[in-house]
């Protein structure tokens, strides 16, 4: 069916021309610089972070014990456990008076102060200072320790001791069961990173559809308007031309995307280690496994993206043929513009629902699977017959494209001065190039 | 079968060819043959079908009826490479090398990328544009562009060579190279076929023509054969001092058929009548600069035959001209 020596001959001209154009290069190193500088976020966020090293929030809690008894110490163990997304606390000790406390605190120099008396019954009376007067997490935080503070004296002062003391100051244990709806065993962090990565590939895909998508239509209509159709078409079919400039531009995207995603992959993946190497401190954004991540939907996107331009492609420059003019071109594909558009939208909505029905469909159908299936594989959990069932469709429509586009060639390529209507290459008024 | 149609002589033959665009028909039974070996005049007006003919030989279109064969092979069967074509819309990438676009074209028509640079040498130097090997299309001149064009239909080393007029646009200079190119190509034993206005330059040319109007095949045959076929005589006629000769008219069966700056172009039925004007000058004592008989133009049997079919009747009568199957030799 296809000459596959002319096929390629085509393809490699195709290919070459955008490799020494200017705009292609300049193009290429920019979409890779962005994409580098996308892939590092984690790093320089880390960088500008906070305290620059540590990059996690701490509060500083001004003790001032006036009992003698030395309870700043054992209050700060209490304090110090760690708290999921809450701060550390950092326990000052202070012997200032509780006005110089109020002070400091309002002063911004702490965060909140603590006052430990003994009365005359020899019971422990705790006082707490903050800025606002309200209750709040930092506030209850230090009542819990309190209480546990509270509890160790009064146990001390009734003499139990030992194994009794032991059993009845031992820590309760607390699991805290979040609901099913929840974002499942993973972090925020990742969840964020995800949706992010997930953003960039649906974003990309259709970005690309419509960018070498217009370029298939532009060099098509390049070739009617300057008239070497007429040379071409009498040394190969419409078919070999027609799939040799979707390959050609295809290996150009593939040129310029390829070293984008590996390179971005790469440097994402080595977040770690960059940013080690860089002796910054490691927040949750930096230990996600981003390899695993980028060879997941980098992979899936580039296969999507074949595919997916294929069918584009076919149909751009089947559209392209039937036009003389390159002021005519944006007008023609513009019926292109709207699905890859509507693609978008699909995508967009996948990022928040991404295994609601809706998505499940548009992942599925050929026109907008390309933009939709990434996303759904990296945020949400697409069964193995929707993946299958989402290829199968796109290819079998790729194929059925460029079947369809050689057909709108062959009479689109001979046709000038006309209105681009798709009727005219149904109808016998047309000159149709006969092989 | 191949032994047959050479004895005839006749490599290319279109027989009983239609082709309609919906309701038009554009060419309608043409039937005519060109020589292997020979250089082939196509002529016709803008929209007489010379394109869509020149298309149907190379099988970019194929015709609703008819056949069109190459040594008796249906010219669909023929691999592409025997094929050159140089179309009326000129085209070229613009912003690709002369060399690297040539070399692109002729292997797109099979040929090999050595052969294509060996031969591409020579005819730089042959065509005298040696030095735009490596300019881009859009830098050359529009003479240069062309010749850029005729190489794209001749380096894959085609066998016919249809030409879509391959001389429009060029200078006296740069048509010149391009008839000695049609000479070579012929010399090499290629069948150069090839469409003009420019009549005087198929006369020149030009072994065989064949004159297409309103899709249909009105004259063709060797050029000399044409040029007799309408059984008129032609005579160039001048008289020092006397631009106008206004004793012409009263002689019978002597038609005026142009005037020209140096001499009265004259159509007369035979030579008889045409040595009558020249003892009429001699009785009326004009001293005769030119005398001269010839057989009508190729101009002259294109503009006639043309204005004979519908619409021109009153005067292709009034000329008495042969009908275009009898034209036809």
């Amino acid at each position: 069916m296809f000459d596959l020596q002319r096929v390629w001959l085509v393809a490699k001209r195709e290919w070459f021309v955008r490799l020494k154009q200017r705009s292609f290069q300049i193009t290429t190193l920019v979409q890779l610089i962005i994409f580098l500088a996308a892939a590092s976020i984690p790093v320089i966020s880390s960088a500008f972070g906070d305290d620059g090293g540590g990059n996690e929030d701490t509060v500083t809690v001004l003790v001032l014990d006036e009992t003698g008894d030395s309870l700043v110490d054992p209050l700060a163990a209490g304090l110090s456990a760690e708290v999921p997304d809450q701060p550390r606390i950092v326990i000052e000790s202070t012997s200032e008076s509780r006005e110089d406390v109020q002070q400091r605190i309002d002063d911004d120099d702490a965060d909140a102060g603590l006052a430990i008396a003994r009365n005359d019954a020899g019971a422990l009376e705790f006082a707490l200072f903050n800025e606002s007067g309200d209750v709040d997490i930092l506030t209850q935080r230090i009542s819990g320790a309190v209480t546990y503070l509270n509890l160790e004296d009064q146990l001390a002062q009734l003499g139990i001791e030992g194994a009794t003391y032991d059993q009845a100051v031992a820590a309760p244990s607390i699991v805290l069961n979040a609901s099913a709806l929840g974002i499942d065993e993973e972090s925020d962090a990742e969840g964020n990173a995800k949706f992010v990565i997930a953003y960039v590939f649906a974003f990309l895909s259709y970005m690309v559809v419509i960018l070498y998508g217009n370029w298939v239509a532009q060099g098509v209509v390049e070739e009617k308007s300057s008239r070497i159709m007429e040379i071409m078409i009498n040394a190969a079919t419409p078919r070999d031309l027609l799939l040799g400039k979707v390959l050609g531009i295809g290996m150009a995207a593939m040129t310029q995307l390829l070293p984008t995603i590996v390179l971005g992959g790469i440097v994402l993946s080595l977040q770690r280690q960059i940013a080690d190497r860089l002796d910054l401190g490691g927040s949750a954004i930096i230990d996600i496994d981003y390899g695993a991540l980028s060879l997941q939907s980098g992979g899936w996107f580039l296969i999507y993206f074949i595919f997916g331009f294929v069918l584009f492609a076919a149909l751009y420059a089947g559209i392209g043929s039937l036009v003389s003019r390159q002021e005519e071109v944006n007008q023609a594909i513009a019926p292109m513009t709207t699905i890859s558009i509507g693609g978008f939208f699909g995508a967009i909505f996948t990022l928040s629902a991404p295994d609601s029905m809706l998505a499940r469909v548009l992942s599925i159908v050929p026109f907008t699977s390309p933009t939709t299936m990434v996303p759904r594989i990296i945020l949400g959990n697409p069964q193995p017959w929707e993946l299958a069932l989402s290829l199968v469709l796109l290819i079998a429509t790729a194929v059925l494209a460029l079947m369809v586009a050689a057909r709108i060639y062959r009479v689109g390529v001979l046709m000038y001065g006309q209105k681009p209507k798709l009727r005219s290459v149904f109808s016998s008024g047309s000159a149709e190039v006969s092989r | 079968m191949r032994d047959a149609e050479q004895k005839d002589g006749m490599a290319l033959a279109i027989a009983g060819v239609n082709k309609t665009f919906g309701s038009f028909h554009a060419v309608r039974d043409v039937n005519f043959e060109v020589e292997e070996g020979r250089i082939f005049g196509f002529l016709g007006t803008n929209g007489a079908g010379k394109t869509t003919t020149m298309r149907m030989i190379l099988d970019i279109i194929r015709q609703d009826s008819g056949t069109i064969t190459w040594n008796g092979t249906p010219v669909s069967e023929l691999p592409r490479r025997r094929f050159g074509y140089l179309p009326e819309e000129r085209g070229l990438y613009p912003k690709m090398q002369v060399e690297d676009q040539l070399v692109f074209l002729a292997q797109l028509s099979g040929a090999k990328k050595t052969t294509v640079l060996q031969e591409l040498g020579d005819w730089l130097v042959k065509l005298d544009i040696q030095e735009n090997r490596h300019r881009t299309v859009e830098q050359l001149s529009k003479g240069n562009q062309q010749k850029i064009q005729f190489l794209a239909a001749i380096l894959h080393d085609p066998d016919i060579l249809i030409l879509d007029e391959p001389f429009s646009g060029l200078d006296p200079v740069n048509a010149e190279q391009m008839k000695q190119a049609f000479l070579t190509m012929r010399d090499r034993g290629k069948t150069v076929i090839f469409s003009t206005h420019q009549l005087d330059q198929a006369q020149e040319l030009c072994q065989d023509l064949a004159i297409i109007h309103h899709g249909q095949i009105v004259a063709s045959g060797d050029v000399d054969a044409v040029r007799r076929s309408t059984g008129k005589t032609h005579v160039k006629f001048a008289i020092q001092g006397d631009d106008t000769i206004p004793w012409l008219s009263e002689m019978a069966q002597v038609q005026v058929v142009r005037r020209r700056e140096d001499f009265i172009e004259l159509e007369v039925p035979d030579e008889k009548i045409a040595r009558s004007v020249l003892s009429e000058a001699i009785r009326r004592e004009a001293p005769v600069e030119r005398f001269e008989i010839s057989p009508p133009s190729v101009n002259d049997i294109f503009l006639s035959v043309v204005r004979k079919l519908p619409g021109h009747d009153e005067r292709a009568d009034a000329l008495g001209y042969a009908r275009p199957e009898q034209v036809a030799v």
